[in-house]
């Protein structure tokens, strides 16, 4: 805000370029006798902002290879579902076939995907509690020890999933063994970033009662911390368990064998009707853990 | 023997589950104790529930071992000496691979791959923020009440969905093509973005809605006026939590969608190589690191 009087003095340029001066009429009637000037922002970090964002996308756009696209497939798009969910004469011929296949080979495929993921998730969840409680800042105040495990937190997180399998790949070849340790590993970035972000909104006054007590700091945690969290911990276990289902896909590509490896055969045969029958028992099983992690309380993200 | 172990953990997860009802229902009722010491001697018997489960995880593990073949995977899998030697040649990037000179064009190069995986997920991404904003304002319930809930089963039937299996339905509507990766992204993420949308547009403050409410706007005034200037900025934040992730799918996409879905179809194509690996490995982690810090401090500035 500034008056007429003070109007006079010139402003900086970098005052200038953050607000623009609006000549307005304050008076209830608007009859011109509180007619004052006002500094209103003029948000040029947004409109630059916006500028670099469209800027990036114009520049994507050159990387495209359009000779590639062919156009959309009108056609082909509900020629998609009908083949998905439908015995296809190349493939399974019968609707009897077609049942067959999804409580035959699909059940067995998702069977064994979800044994993989328990053996991963169940193994990744218990080596994180030691770990989630060193890398929680309200119960240990060891700066240096807390920022080590955030980093590794960090660096394991930060690998995508099918280069972790194609790493772990060199050691154990394409077998079921890949598949574990890359799930063993994805679970554990997961979970221990997940509780410790909880560990630290919670409040610490039970820690401190059994420290009063003259209890060390596994008997606090053991009494007051773990009673506390050990719900959260199985709804992100659950949650857990579902997103390595969703990404054990991706496994198969690598050879570590179970739902994904049998989708790349069929897709790579063309057969879509195998494909669709695989996709309802994994779509049916995903959607019953969603429901259950979300009642169990766990917080979105 | 494998059945054993498989009847053996159902029965003791059964007990374990029966013994944590039990107590429950022994606790619900109000005790009184005479004193502190009887109170200790009729504490529940957790322990027992504990040690029930403890048994049954074992015995399904056991079970587990035996009818995933555990023994044969083992011994098929190959010796880590060998395994150390390829992590070295991992290490070794191959340097004309990863820039294009030499024998490679730059066309076929790393950082060209890298830079479609980038542009994949970043139109993807602006696609899905636009497109799941009225999605994430029809799924709340506080703005719409029960017309939200099928939008919210649409946003779950999206989310649940594999990424790669939307890429394989796709591929057959637009072909091997960049197309296909952007719809992929664009349309997934909507799952997503929209539940953390709604999210969001539920945790609002109530008072600007009911001062554009009480000058008499209609529902659309209340969500242009009240609604959108509060949570603006959270939707960008959304948008480019989902960016940090959308790079990392995007990766993968090539698996599936050849040489126009990314950096992945070198991932698939080059896997025995062990030096050409090594550069696509490098190139996905910068752009993946490069992504993430970029991204967590836009978000840290603007929330």
């Amino acid at each position: 805000m500034s008056s007429d009087s003070e109007a006079t003095e010139k402003p900086s340029l970098k005052e200038r370029l953050r607000y623009r001066t609006v000549t307005v009429d304050l008076s209830p009637n608007q009859d011109g006798s509180m007619v004052r000037s006002i500094q209103k922002p003029r948000h040029l970090g947004r409109y630059l902002s916006a500028l670099i964002a469209i800027v990036i996308l114009v520049l994507c756009f050159f990387s495209i290879d359009y000779s590639t696209f062919q156009g959309f497939k009108w056609d082909q798009l509900g020629a998609i579902f009908h083949d998905m969910f439908n015995p296809l004469p190349a493939s399974l011929k019968t609707w009897d076939a077609y049942w067959s296949y999804m409580w035959g080979e699909a059940i067995r495929a998702i069977w064994t995907t979800n044994e993989m993921c328990f053996i991963g998730v169940i193994l990744g969840a218990v080596i994180s509690i030691p770990i989630y409680y060193l890398c929680a800042s309200n119960i240990n105040h060891n700066r240096i020890l807390r920022g080590i495990f955030r980093v590794i937190n960090d660096v394991l997180r930060t690998i995508p999933q099918m280069v972790m399998a194609l790493i772990l790949r060199l050691f154990f070849g394409p077998t079921l063994v890949t598949g574990i340790a890359s799930i063993i590993i994805f679970t554990l970035g997961i979970m221990y970033q997940l509780m410790y972000q909880y560990i630290e909104t919670l409040e610490l006054s039970p820690f401190e009662a059994i420290r009063s007590n003259g209890g060390n700091t596994m008997q606090c945690i053991r009494l007051s911390v773990h009673p506390e969290v050990q719900p959260m911990f199985f709804a992100n276990l659950l949650y857990t368990f579902e997103i390595n289902i969703r990404a054990s896909v991706i496994l198969g590509y690598v050879g570590a064998g179970g739902y994904g490896f049998l989708l790349k055969t069929n897709f790579g045969s063309g057969y879509y009707d195998k494909i669709g029958a695989m996709m309802i028992p994994l779509f049916v099983e995903v959607i019953i853990l969603q429901i259950i992690s979300n009642a169990m309380g766990r917080k979105s993200r | 023997m494998k059945l054993t172990f498989g009847i053996g953990a159902i029965a003791l997860l059964v007990a374990a589950i029966a013994m944590a009802i039990y107590e429950y229902l022994r606790y619900r009722q109000a005790k009184h104790y005479p004193d502190a010491e009887s109170a200790y001697h009729n504490r529940p018997l957790t322990w027992l529930t504990d040690l029930f489960f403890f048994l049954a995880l074992i015995a399904a593990f056991v079970f587990l071992h035996f009818d995933l073949n555990m023994n044969d995977e083992f011994s098929v899998s190959g010796n880590p000496k060998q395994g150390f030697y390829n992590l070295g040649l991992l290490f070794q990037p191959d340097w004309e691979f990863f820039f294009g000179y030499g024998q490679y064009q730059f066309s076929e190069s790393v950082i060209w791959f890298i830079i479609k995986t980038f542009g994949i997920s970043y139109i993807g991404t602006i696609i899905a923020s636009i497109l799941a904003i009225p999605f994430g304002l029809l799924a709340s319930h506080k703005l719409f009440g029960n017309v939200a809930w099928p939008f919210e089963i649409i946003l779950i039937a999206i989310r649940t969905v594999p990424e790669l299996i939307f890429a394989l339905i796709l591929i057959r509507f637009t072909g091997f093509s960049y197309v296909s990766g952007i719809l992929v992204i664009g349309i997934h993420s909507i799952g997503m973005i929209g539940k953390l949308y709604a999210d969001q547009v539920d945790g609002i403050q109530q008072e600007p809605v009911e001062g554009v409410l009480s000058c008499g706007a209609g529902r659309w005034q209340q969500i242009h006026l009240a609604v959108m200037p509060q949570v603006l900025p959270n939707f960008i934040s959304v948008a480019l939590y989902r960016f940090d992730i959308n790079v990392r799918t995007a990766t993968i996409l090539g698996v599936v969608l050849g040489s126009e879905g990314g950096i992945g179809y070198y991932l698939s194509t080059v896997a025995s190589h062990y030096h050409k690996l090594g550069s696509c490995v490098l190139g996905i982690v910068i752009l993946v690191v490069v992504i993430n810090v970029v991204s967590s401090w836009l978000r840290k500035k603007l929330v």
